[in-house]
This record gives C-alpha cells, structure tokens and sequence, in this order.
C-alpha cells in the first residue's frame, strides 16, 4: 500500500508528459459531433475538373445542393367520383345477366303480365332437368332476385329456390296466371296439406303442347324454342 | 337435419319402411344432410300383400327384419340444402336408402325422388336407381 502513492504520481507524470502527444491526436467523429448542424462544405476551388468529383464523398460534391422533396397531390378521392358504388355494380351486373331485360320486367311488381305469388312457372336450366312449381314467394333483390318454386315430385312435395338472373337458368316461363289475387306475398300456407295445390306438372304439360301448337311443329320444345317466348314478354 | 332419434322413411325395397337414426357418421357435431352416411335401426317393416306378416317373412322381398342395425345414405331431407348457383332445395320429408358397409344399396329399386347432391357425394349407384333427381 505504500508504493501505490509513488506509482500513482509515476503514472500522473507520464501522462503530463504525453499530454502535447495526444493533443495532436486527429479528432474522431463520434455521436455528438453528427448533431452539430449542417456540414460545412469544403472551400473547394471552384473550377475543379469533374474527374475529381468521384474523389469526394457524395455529400461534398459541389454540384449537390439540398434535396428537393417531392411532394404529391392527394388521389381523387373515390367517394366523390363515384357517389352510389351498390347500385352501380349492380346495375353493370344486371346488364352483364339480363341484356335484354326481359327477365327484369317479368319480375317487375308493377306489369301486370309479370309473375305473381301464385302462378305456376315452368323454368328450364342449361344444366340439368327443367323444374315447373307455384310460385311460393319472391324476393325482390335486384340480381339476387329469386323465386321459391313448389311441386310434388313422385307425390314427395319439392320446393326449390331459383335465382332469376342466374346464368344457369335458360327459361322462365309462366304456364298459368292464379286465377285471383292472392293476399298474401308468401304463400307458405301451401305446405299445409289442407291448402297443397299437388303437382302441377299436368298444368305445365298442357301448356307446353299448346305453346308448340303456336309455335307450329314441335311436340316438345327443346332448347331454343324455349328461350323465345320468356325472351318476347 | 337428421340426427339421433329422427324417424325417416325408407324409399328402397329392402323391406323397411321407417327407420330410426341412431348416429351421424364422420360428424361429431352436425346433423346429417343429403348425403351423408347415417346408422339407423329398422323400426317398421314393409308389408308386401303376398306375403303372410305372421309367418317368416323374411323372403326374397324383406332383406331387413325389424330390430335391424344398419348404415344408411340421406336421400331427401326437410332442411333446406344450398346448391352452388345460390338456389335451395327442400323436401317434404327426410327419406333414406339402406346400404351395407361396403357402400352398395341392399335394395333394387328406389320408390321416388332424392336430392341431386348425391352426385357430389359419389352415390352413383343409388342415383342410377332412382327414378328422378333434383
């Protein structure tokens, strides 16, 4: 322990001896030093030859000033070029499903000749057997618009839900009107057996060979000649 | 919707003519739908005219006896089923075909209309039975 004062001052006298030594040390950059404003660009003569330019580090070029930044406008916005998205998709939907609109003003509520609750609609389908029943209801949804369809099929009642626009679907037809108005919209009361109208495939029989009487020819209509007539209403 | 203790009646010759379900198989907690495979137990049985129903029965016409445990295919069912073009499809009545293990129908004929979503299911044979489907 008693040498250690002796050695301390060794120490301090050394260091007081380099102390001119390390003065003369190149300053490094540290943390601090990146903080202290802008840099200074260097007094570079001013008609230096560009082949020196790739020399100097990026920032010291002369020919680079402050950035400029870009700034960009805004994107229209989509809510005000186009105010009611729904109905126009729909509405280019409706044209891409139904061209002619035929099939529209069959479902329209306000014609007259159109489908009520209660007539017997025979339609056919590009895939698959073709399906004839009561309409039981109607659901009123722009392209979604479908009907519920009702029979007895081998005297097992069948009900089916058909999308009207759906591109399956060839034909609709109505094969007979309902003979009153009926007063409800749904006319669920027809699963009941006291109310069940049966099958209806006589009905839609019977209007199939009349309709090819008319058409001239055909017993059976077979693809085209059914598309016609639900393309003429 | 077909599960434990539904009552469905038997559409094939085999000789039931209702049928208790008493599993839903491959479904641990959904009802069985148009093409599933069920377990049911024989609880009526079809009484053909030539036969006498006190004697033995149990012919060329009666593959099953009442009291049977026996695998099933749904073939109609009251709960509607959604197709892929977004249409529905519902029955009357909830109706099933008999089969045995190995899938085959023990029936020969089908008696009326089952569902088209046994095309999917590959029932093939029981489609090529029955007389309509839709």
């Amino acid at each position: 322990m008693a040498s250690s004062p002796s050695n301390m001052r060794q120490i301090c006298c050394w260091r007081s001896l380099f102390r001119d030594f390390q003065n003369h040390k190149p300053q490094r950059r540290s943390l601090v030093t990146i903080q202290r404003g802008p840099v200074q660009k260097l007094n570079l003569p001013p008609n230096l030859p560009k082949q020196y330019w790739s020399q100097l580090p990026a920032r010291l070029r002369p020919d680079q000033g402050k950035r400029e930044i870009i700034i960009h406008k805004p994107i229209p916005s989509r809510a005000q070029t186009c105010k009611d998205p729904v109905s126009e998709v729909s509405s280019s939907q409706m044209a891409l499903l139904d061209p002619t609109g035929a099939r529209k003003r069959l479902f329209d509520y306000k014609n007259p000749e159109g489908v009520k609750v209660g007539d017997i609609l025979h339609t056919t389908f590009k895939t698959g057997e073709p399906f004839s029943g009561v309409v039981m209801s109607i659901k009123s949804r722009g392209v979604d618009t479908s009907v519920l369809l009702r029979n007895h099929l081998t005297r097992i009642g069948t009900e089916m839900q058909v999308k009207v626009f759906s591109p399956l679907v060839q034909s609709m037809e109505v094969a007979q009107k309902a003979l009153k108005r009926k007063r409800r919209a749904r006319l669920y009361y027809l699963r009941k057996p006291k109310h069940d109208i049966g099958s209806v495939d006589k009905i839609v029989a019977q209007y199939l060979r009349q309709r090819a009487l008319l058409m001239g020819g055909k017993a059976k209509g077979v693809g085209a000649s059914r598309l016609r007539p639900s393309k003429k209403k | 919707m077909i599960q434990l203790k539904t009552m469905l009646n038997c559409i094939d010759n085999s000789g039931a003519a209702i049928v208790e379900c008493v599993a839903v198989m491959r479904k641990k907690k959904q009802a069985a739908r148009i093409g599933d495979r069920i377990i049911v137990v024989v609880q009526k049985q079809r009484s053909f005219g030539a036969e006498s129903p006190g004697s033995s029965s149990l012919g060329i016409t009666n593959k099953v006896r009442r009291g049977d445990i026996r695998h099933a295919v749904v073939v109609r069912a009251k709960k509607e089923i959604q197709r892929k073009d977004g249409g529905l499809i519902r029955f009357d009545d909830n109706a099933c075909v008999l089969i045995n293990k190995t899938g085959d129908p023990i029936g020969t004929r089908l008696t009326s209309v089952v569902g088209a979503e046994l095309r999917d299911r590959q029932w093939s044979k029981i489609l090529s039975l029955a007389p309509l489907h839709v």
